[in-house]
């Protein structure tokens, strides 16, 4: 799909064709969705590289050109409900394009690429718009770029949920087999019931002596009907289980190789919830929801025939307050959808506040606002409940009044039937039958209106677990790739393009050679690009253009594994598990022995605050490594790099914040791990990157500057100003007193 | 200056003793000698479990082992006492100098117990005093002895039902009209519901039996139609009765609800401190949001469900055995199986409701690990090991999960049959008795309507034990929070100061976060108003705790901390409040706009107040530079800013709260150097005319502080200008040259 390049109606198609020449190139023909005074109208935008044209739907004459060199920039502007982009030429008034908010995003990108243009640059358009509404059916999505429910398709997702179940095909024929038999031994007390009354007790009685057997069929059957709900729950569970832990399982192992891309678009708890909620309402479904549909369907089916056969014309009577109820059923559902999500927002909020203010009651407490944030809590409070009041009196009037209704079913039943009755045209066992079938009737009858709800959640959880699976995963399985066994350790970028966003662009052009064991400085403002660099060459991300190459070649041809076994990563937030310290530390070298991990944890300076602690290597570290402070969450993280022994050695920004007797610790710990690996450090402190071979500054997505640290300071270039700006703010606070000293 | 400083009191922990034992050590004791410490054990030395007594006197030591014979060891002769940490369990080890070492085994449960013990014994023979923690964590409930949920939390199984109910009861008082409503309407239902048999039986009886084939049908069909209206008109009945009651009840429910959590709420903002750092976040959040839920539950489902089945249940049984004592005989023999049957199982799915959670959050954390720190384990290729882990517990789930629904569909399936039997055996003697001609067919059906409608409420009296009791534990650690005092915001005899000046003095302060474990020792100081405080010293030494002190956000345990001369105990919380700042390092931002955050402490500042603060700060350009200026959105604790912009934005909300004593707190680290040049600039200008206290660990930074306060120990140990304690060549000299060496160790291979 090519949001930049929509199809126009023929009629603008003319008018286009009569303003531009044939043979220029379209690079962006987009529409905008109102009109002055802001009516809903359809204005078309289409550039060109010489031309930016303004084509108009409603007007004749509505077309105006700008040539691209006479474009003096272009822009947007956020309005209510909308925005409006200008261009504006040179000389003259500018033309403007209004829409609404849906299409801000679209247009912001346009008016980039506009400016691109205008300097000469490649347009370089996003390939992708978020959406925030479903390009079919235009509802709001409750994900950006996620989901539509409403237009999930119920019978595709079924197909792809029961083709989970063809490795276990017996299990599911006698699942479905003990459902029909459940079903249909329900329908048939009624009839021994009917009996007893009619042949029995009625005078002549009959049958007296069928009493007894009549009794015991009736225990029969429920215990047969024991047998087959028991055995149809036993079959079910574990049926929907191994579904359900089959779909967890492909879920995870392809969450485990996504690329890290897929994860910076997503937050952490939704993709949980994939896992966890999502799942389980699929197996819910499976457990309950499926059976109960085919069951009450056969049960249905079952009591009319019946009820039909017992007397046609009573049956109609029974059937009267159906409809009203199977509507009801379907209305209110699609009403509690609409209260329950207003619930959710506003749940949300209560929930968010009450979190933020006792996260932050220290800051509470500090500036003495306690009263203020219990109005405001007051408030939320008091919104929720209006909320939850209105959708639970919703749910239960509907419950009562549906509850009414069928009574009217019952009313009917001994009305006509006992009229029936007394004209000989019905029996007293019949009447009583069909009371009871009645009741068997209209419960299902209700439930079948939440179960579009329940079904539609289920299979939405189904689908957005479907649409990670179905994602494209790393490329780690290219039978074509290149293994490494041993790298050098030379690294080299070539006129390497790369932004996070295609069209912003972070390093615009690096070119750099590193030498294998060479320790290189990444200096530069915050944002510039040094993290970025960073994640090339562990292939995290690929360069948009150029190449990263390894020992001479292109890291794309390089087999996953191998690269990244041999790179290792120090951050500066350290993340370990929540496990015991060696065997966070053997994380890098599963298998390790003890010896060499305590050797590692030498080399590090943690062996000796490991075995301080009580249980020593075996000391659990918390949750994030919580439960050790900062220096020994560092130390632990340069163990396990150090046993990891990469060839390639990545330090990103790990040193700051800590007392300096720790940070002298880590700073000789870091010094042994660097020892003949090829090193990219990132530091803020150009103090500490004095012991580089070379210093990269980057800036303006370029390497301006390489050298030693001498080099660069004769230079008096942007390192020299960056070193003079942090010895200045070190001597700041001394305005008062004045000494300058190195520091 | 003589040591006016008076020696505390020895700390005690005593455990009661069964009557022999407490002879035993009481008999042992000279005249004078008092007990201080008397803790029982658990194991004998050969490991098997016996009750061993360790008695601490004020002259000896006295072990009472679960054998026989006394071992006394008097203080002089200790050389060490520790404890060493065993499998299952310890052993507390007495060096004596002239004997072999004493051990006294214990297990695990009794190790935090036995930490302290020895921490006593050593203070002991140091002639200390003993200060030990006497309130250790409870883990087990001080009456049933179960394992409690939480430590020092509350025991479910202990709750007392009664009080709960009554103080639950309590809330509904201001409501007393709908109330009463409310029980209408339950009675008005199950009357309702109560007569259709009754008028059923009647058409069975005296129309349908008798009528059918009569010659004139007309009086039958009349009394038919009669009888049938009165279903439609009791029907109707019923129906008014469920609207007022369903309208009512979610009504009160979501108000009490509401009211419950309002309260509790203001009280946990007035809670001090302390209380904040014994807990999580989540655990408090949860009383606020489940547990007033699973009240809310209760009042709207549960009470009136509680009330109606069991007048249902009394009227049902009123009907039986008015229609037909014998036959409700029968009808009750099922009745103890379901019950029976019912809290048997309740019982056995708690267990399972529990290892399923159990298996869940073990998947889930694990989960959660591993999604965060994906970079973590893709650096280092470990995607094939993490999904073998999923595995495992992935399949374990299944297993849990599994049994757990199984049971549920057997409980559901044998409470039916159950009642099938119940409904044969009418069947079978009832119809007896309709062919003998004593029980007419109309009432035999009438029996066989209210039978169906008797073994609902059964079932649900079956599991109303459990569901009761986690709402009652609900509303429990509710009523925790609100009885645990408030700080003392509302003293009356707390003197106002609107305006303080700024002249702080510590006088000997000691303070901990666990009395037995002092981080401030005897803390001295006197500041002048306007005077710039540095305090220096390596992490954990006290100078965060000094600052939480000045803004008394805890309160010293001895020494006073006095501003203006008057002690802080004694001035108006609000005024103080008010009148300090805090500029943390890690500034915390609520969401909201960038503007309401820096006007935070003063709601109502103008726009050019809150500009002109945010120029000062430094943080003006930036927040223009911003499409929506000051109206940008700053995201959940202000993320959607960069560190050094936070940091700003707090220093503006700091500089618009205009304090008269401020806090910085670390306050700048880890931001780009031109960042940090910003930032001190604003500094400067924010300490300009108030007395400031600032901690960093940049030595550098505090050379314009007037004077640096040098920590050690939880004592001052050096205090001077910047020059003064470099010429000093101290404590102070050896930081900053340990700091020069840091920066210059990357250098070592030059």
């Amino acid at each position: 799909m090519k949001p930049f390049l929509e199809t126009m109606p023929p009629v603008i198609g003319q008018k286009l064709g009569v303003a531009k020449n044939p043979d220029e190139e379209v690079l962006i023909q987009v529409a905008a969705d109102m009109g002055e005074g802001g009516r809903f109208d359809q204005h078309w935008l289409v550039v060109t590289p010489q031309r930016v044209l303004f084509v108009d739907g409603q007007h004749e004459n509505g077309t105006r050109q700008i040539p691209m060199d006479q474009v003096a920039g272009a822009r947007v502007e956020a309005l209510i409900g909308g925005g409006m982009l200008e261009v504006k030429p040179k000389e003259g008034r500018p033309a403007y394009l209004h829409y609404s908010s849906s299409l801000a995003a679209k247009f912001t990108a346009v008016a980039e690429g506009i400016n691109r243009l205008t300097r000469g640059e490649d347009v370089a358009l996003p390939s992708e718009v978020e959406h925030s509404r479903c390009p079919k059916c235009s509802r709001l999505l409750p994900e950006k770029d996620g989901l539509c429910p409403a237009c999930v398709k119920k019978w595709d997702t079924l197909k792809r949920i029961a083709g989970y179940l063809k490795p276990y095909v017996p299990r599911t024929a006698v699942l479905v087999l003990l459902t029909a038999a459940g079903a249909l031994i329900e329908l048939l007390p009624p009839l021994a019931v009917r009996s007893i009354i009619d042949d029995v007790l009625t005078p002549p009685h009959a049958h007296r002596d069928w009493l007894l057997w009549l009794v015991f069929g009736l225990l029969g059957l429920r215990v047969v009907g024991w047998l087959c709900q028991v055995g149809r729950g036993w079959t079910a569970v574990w049926l929907a289980s191994q579904v359900v832990a089959s779909i967890r399982r492909q879920l995870y192992q392809r969450l485990q190789y996504m690329p890290l891309r897929f994860y910076d678009k997503r937050r952490t708890g939704s993709l949980m919830s994939r896992l966890t909620n999502d799942t389980s309402r699929v197996e819910g479904f499976l457990i309950d929801g499926l059976p109960f549909i085919i069951s009450n369907i056969l049960m249905i089916l079952g009591i009319l025939s019946f009820l039909l056969y017992m007397s046609w014309r009573l049956t109609l009577y029974v059937l009267v307050p159906v409809p009203a109820i199977v509507l009801g059923g379907w209305m209110i559902w699609e009403r509690m959808r609409g209260l329950w999500a207003r619930w959710s927002a506003k749940w949300a909020r209560f929930s968010s506040h009450l979190n933020e203010s006792i996260s932050g009651i220290r800051m509470v407490k500090a500036f003495a606002q306690e009263e203020r944030e219990a109005q405001r809590f007051d408030r939320r409070n008091d919104e929720l409940r209006q909320v939850s009041v209105l959708a639970d009196r919703n749910i239960f009037v509907f419950f009562t009044s549906m509850n009414f209704l069928m009574s009217f079913g019952v009313f009917f039943v001994w009305y006509f039937g006992g009229r029936q009755i007394l004209h000989q045209e019905l029996k007293l066992g019949d009447l009583m039958a069909f009371v009871s079938y009645i009741w068997m009737l209209y419960g299902p009858l209700k439930w079948f209106g939440e179960l579009t709800n329940w079904m539609t959640r289920a299979f939405a959880g189904a689908e957005r677990v479907f649409e990670i699976i179905d994602s494209s995963i790393e490329p780690a399985g290219d039978p074509q790739a290149l293994p490494l066994a041993r790298m050098e350790g030379a690294v080299a970028f070539r006129e390497v393009h790369f932004g996070y966003d295609r069209a912003k662009p972070v390093l615009k052009g690096v070119d750099l050679e590193v030498q294998p064991g060479e320790m290189i400085g990444l200096v530069g403002k915050s944002g510039v690009g040094k993290s970025t660099l960073i994640n090339l060459v562990c292939r995290f991300y690929d360069a948009d253009r150029g190449a990263v190459e390894i020992d001479g070649t292109d890291i794309r041809k390089l087999r996953l594994e191998d690269l990244r076994r041999q790179i290792g990563l120090v951050h500066q937030q350290s993340f370990l598990f929540d496990d015991t310290i060696i065997e966070n530390i053997r994380y890098g070298k599963p298998g390790a022995s003890f010896e060499e991990v305590v050797r590692a944890a030498r080399a590090a300076n943690a062996h000796e605050f490991i075995i301080t602690k009580p249980d020593g290597y075996d000391t659990m570290v918390g949750e994030q490594g919580n439960k050790l402070s900062g220096g020994e969450k560092q130390r632990i993280a340069i163990a396990r790099a150090i046993l990891h022994d990469p060839r390639i050695l990545i330090l990103d920004e790990a040193t700051s914040s800590l007392d300096t007797a720790t940070e002298k610790k880590i700073q000789e710990a870091i010094a042994r791990l660097i020892r003949g690996r090829t090193t990219f450090a990132i530091a803020h402190r150009l103090s500490t990157l004095r012991s580089a071979n070379r210093l990269v500054v980057i800036d303006e997505g370029k390497v301006a500057e390489i050298g030693t640290h001498q080099e660069l300071m004769e230079r008096e270039g942007i390192f020299y100003d960056l070193v003079k700006t942090q010895q200045e703010t070190t001597a700041v606070v001394a305005v008062g007193g004045g000494k300058n000293e190195n520091g | 200056m003589e040591n006016t400083k008076k020696r505390p009191e020895h700390v005690k922990l005593r455990e009661t003793a069964g009557p022999a034992v407490e002879a035993i050590i009481q008999g042992l004791l000279s005249p004078g000698e008092e007990v201080l410490i008397q803790v029982c054990t658990d194991l004998e030395p050969g490991g098997r479990y016996a009750e061993g007594w360790v008695v601490a006197t004020t002259q000896r030591l006295l072990v009472v082992p679960g054998g026989d014979g006394v071992v006394q060891v008097p203080l002089g002769q200790l050389r060490s006492v520790r404890t060493e940490p065993l499998v299952g369990g310890g052993r507390l080890e007495v060096e004596r100098r002239d004997e072999p070492t004493l051990l006294v085994p214990y297990s695990s449960t009794l190790g935090a117990k036995f930490s302290e013990v020895a921490r006593g014994l050593e203070q002991l023979r140091q002639e200390q005093a003993v200060l030990i923690n006497p309130n250790l964590d409870r883990t087990r409930c001080a009456k049933c002895n179960r394992l409690l949920p939480e430590k020092n939390g509350l025991c479910p199984a202990c709750v007392s039902r009664l009080a709960t109910l009554k103080r639950i009861a309590a809330y509904l008082v201001p409501y007393k009209v709908r109330v009463v409503v409310l029980a209408l309407s339950s009675i008005i239902g199950t009357l309702a519901e109560l007569a259709p048999p009754l008028l059923t039986k009647r058409i069975v009886d005296e129309v349908l039996t008798p009528g059918v084939g009569a010659a004139d049908l007309e009086p039958y069909l009349a009394l038919l139609s009669l009888l049938v209206m009165g279903l439609i008109g009791v029907r109707v009945a019923s129906w008014i009765g469920e609207w007022m009651h369903v309208w009512t009840a979610t009504w009160l429910g979501a108000r009490v609800t509401a009211d419950i959590r309002s309260m509790l709420y203001r009280r946990l903002e007035m809670l001090s401190l302390p209380f904040y750092d014994k807990r999580q976040v989540g655990a408090l959040m949860s009383r606020v949001t489940q547990d007033s839920g699973m009240l809310q539950d209760f009042l709207v489902e549960g009470m009136p469900y509680l009330i109606l089945n069991g007048l249902m249940l009394i009227g049902i049984l009123a009907f039986l055995f008015y229609m037909s004592w014998e036959l409700t005989l029968y009808i009750l023999m099922p009745v103890p199986l379901l019950l029976a049957w019912g809290i048997f199982f309740w019982k056995r799915m708690r267990r399972f409701f529990h290892k399923t959670r159990q298996a869940w959050s073990h998947l889930t954390a694990r989960l959660h690990e591993v999604l965060s720190g994906i970079r973590v384990v893709k650096t280092f290729a470990q995607e094939p090991r993490e999904i073998g882990e999923f595995d495992k517990r992935n399949k374990k789930l299944v297993r849990i999960s599994v049994q757990s629904e199984r049971n549920w569909f057997v409980f559901f399936a044998t409470m039916n049959l159950v009642s099938g039997v119940g409904v044969a055996i009418v069947w079978y003697f009832g119809g007896q008795e309709v062919l003998g001609g004593t029980l007419s067919m109309g009432t035999l059906l009438a029996l066989y309507s209210y039978m169906w409608l008797l073994y609902g409420p059964i079932q649900w009296f079956g599991q109303v034990n459990s569901w009761m009791t986690r709402a009652f534990a609900g509303a429990e650690r509710v009523f925790e929070i609100l009885d645990t005092p408030p700080e003392a915001y509302e003293d009356p005899d707390a003197v106002a100061m609107p305006r303080i000046e700024g002249r702080v003095a510590l006088r000997q302060v000691r303070f901990g976060y666990d009395k037995s474990k002092p981080v401030l020792n005897d803390l001295d100081l006197e500041v002048q108003p306007g005077e710039m405080i540095g305090l220096v010293g390596k992490s954990g030494v006290g100078k965060t705790t000094t600052v939480s002190l000045l803004a008394r956000f805890y309160d010293a345990d001895q020494g006073t901390i006095e501003i203006d001369g008057v002690d802080i105990r004694k001035i108006k919380l609000n005024d103080l409040r008010r009148q300090i700042g805090i500029v943390p390092q890690e500034p915390f931002l609520f969401s909201g706009t960038i503007a309401a955050n820096i006007g935070y402490g003063r709601p109502g500042a103008s726009l050019a107040e809150i500009m002109a603060a945010a120029r000062a700060a430094n943080a003006h350009n930036f927040i223009m530079a911003k499409p929506d200026g000051y109206d940008t959105q700053v995201g959940e604790r202000g993320s959607r800013l960069s560190g050094g912009e936070r940091q700003r934005v707090a220093i503006a909300r700091a500089v618009l709260h205009n304090p008269r004593i401020l806090i910085l707190d670390e306050a700048t680290s880890s931001v780009d150097v031109q960042t940090e040049k910003h930032i001190q600039e604003a500094l400067s200008r924010l300490v300009q005319g108030r007395t400031t206290f600032a901690i960093a660990h940049r030595l550098s930074t505090l050379r314009n502080a007037n004077r640096l306060v040098v920590m050690e120990g939880g004592r001052i140990i050096e205090t001077g200008t910047h020059e003064e304690l470099m010429q000093k060549e101290g404590h102070f000299y050896e930081l900053v040259k340990l700091q020069q060496a840091v920066a210059e160790v990357i250098a070592i291979q030059e």
